[in-house]
């Protein structure tokens, strides 16, 4: 035989129901040691939009896109894209953290091209004067002094591909779109 | 009647815990990639890439190159060779899971005895907008060919990653050899086929 509820019971069912919707979020947010806001944080922020002849500040350094060169591709109806940019040390140690870069081409039609894998011999056929520059990934701040550093790195895409925008994205900042 | 009413909803979570247990999917099942049924002819297309089988050669032996010299590699089995080209859809990806999944269901991995040259899966990067051929090679009991699928992703470990399975057609009798050798190629088509009958 069943005995109804109390209207104080059936006030703690729906009290407790209600908290756990509210406890469950506070937990994760206080579980990640402020871990989770960083990253909802990071995640809002817009990406800094730097335009052609600008310098963008993040990750402790100042970035601007030098130049991007087509170049004759590998392969038919294909082309080479060098990007060259240059980074100016601002705050080394903030800098160290956020390495290694990468650095990525979309076209304007969305499409996105990564960078070549071991560039190597492709740069020296392209431009014997960046072939020993470094790429995103093989990028250290110890040889910087006070000139600014020299990253290069080599895209192939379709010969009709146009619209270019590069994107840098360094860890624990919001992506540079260099135009 | 409240007793009735009990019995009843027991029996009835009974019933849906023991559907819910023979309708779960097992932990390996939760974590395959998602498959993407296509047939031989047609370019199979997933968000992330397109793939499309060309040729399918047979062959009783194999010749191909190892530090610049022909080597020729027996097998109790079929060598099964797979002439194929592939593209990424808006962003760059590199294929490096293929496997033939026999009628069976018995699944073989690509052969790494010969090497990992010559245009095989895996060797190459694609690029969005840029077509490139594709090899595979596979070592096969004779009986795990005919109704075979072709089993093809970005990788086997990424949960909820796409993966072609192509229902493959039997081999014509015109491409099936005695030996087959495998050459190196230029930089369009990485490799050259030479058949023997």
């Amino acid at each position: 035989m069943s005995v109804p509820a109390s209207s104080r019971e059936r006030k703690s069912y729906w009290i407790s129901l209600v908290s756990l919707l509210a406890a469950v979020p506070l937990a994760v947010l206080v579980g990640s040691r402020g871990e989770f806001a960083a990253w909802l944080q990071r995640r809002m922020e817009p990406p800094l939009t730097v335009e052609h002849d600008g310098s963008g500040q993040g990750a402790g350094g100042s970035w601007r896109l030098i130049s991007l060169r087509r170049l004759p591709g590998t392969l038919p109806d294909t082309s080479l894209m060098l990007a060259e940019i240059d980074l100016s040390v601002e705050a080394a140690d903030v800098l160290q953290q956020a390495l290694p870069c990468a650095l990525s081409l979309t076209d304007g039609a969305g499409r996105r091209w990564d960078p070549l894998p071991l560039p190597g011999r492709l740069l020296r056929e392209a431009d014997p004067e960046v072939a020993d520059r470094p790429q995103c990934t093989t990028l250290t701040i110890g040889e910087a002094g006070d000139a600014p550093l020299r990253v290069v790195e080599l895209f192939l895409v379709p010969r009709q591909a146009d619209g270019f925008t590069l994107s840098l994205a360094l860890t624990g900042s919001p992506p540079i779109l260099l135009k | 009647m409240t007793t009735f009413a009990n019995i009843l909803a027991l029996l009835l979570a009974a019933a849906a815990l023991y559907g819910m247990q023979h309708s779960t999917p097992s932990y390996s099942e939760i974590l395959s990639p998602v498959a993407v049924p296509a047939a031989q002819g047609k370019p199979a297309q997933t968000e992330r890439f397109v793939f499309g089988v060309a040729k399918v050669h047979l062959a009783g032996q194999l010749v191909a190159p190892q530090f610049g010299e022909p080597r020729t590699y027996t097998t109790s089995g079929k060598w099964l060779v797979v002439e194929a080209a592939a593209k990424a859809q808006d962003r760059s990806v590199s294929l490096t899971s293929a496997a033939w999944r026999g009628p069976s269901g018995l699944r073989f991995a690509m052969s790494t005895r010969i090497g990992s040259t010559l245009g095989l899966l895996g060797s190459e990067r694609l690029e969005p907008g840029i077509p490139r051929p594709v090899l595979l090679v596979f070592e096969l009991p004779e009986d795990q060919i005919e109704g075979g699928t072709l089993l093809v992703a970005e990788t086997a470990v990424t949960p909820l990653s796409e993966q072609v399975e192509i229902a493959m057609d039997s081999v014509p009798p015109e491409n099936r050899y005695e030996s087959l050798t495998l050459a190196r190629g230029g930089r369009i088509m990485p490799w050259s086929l030479e058949f023997h009958q």
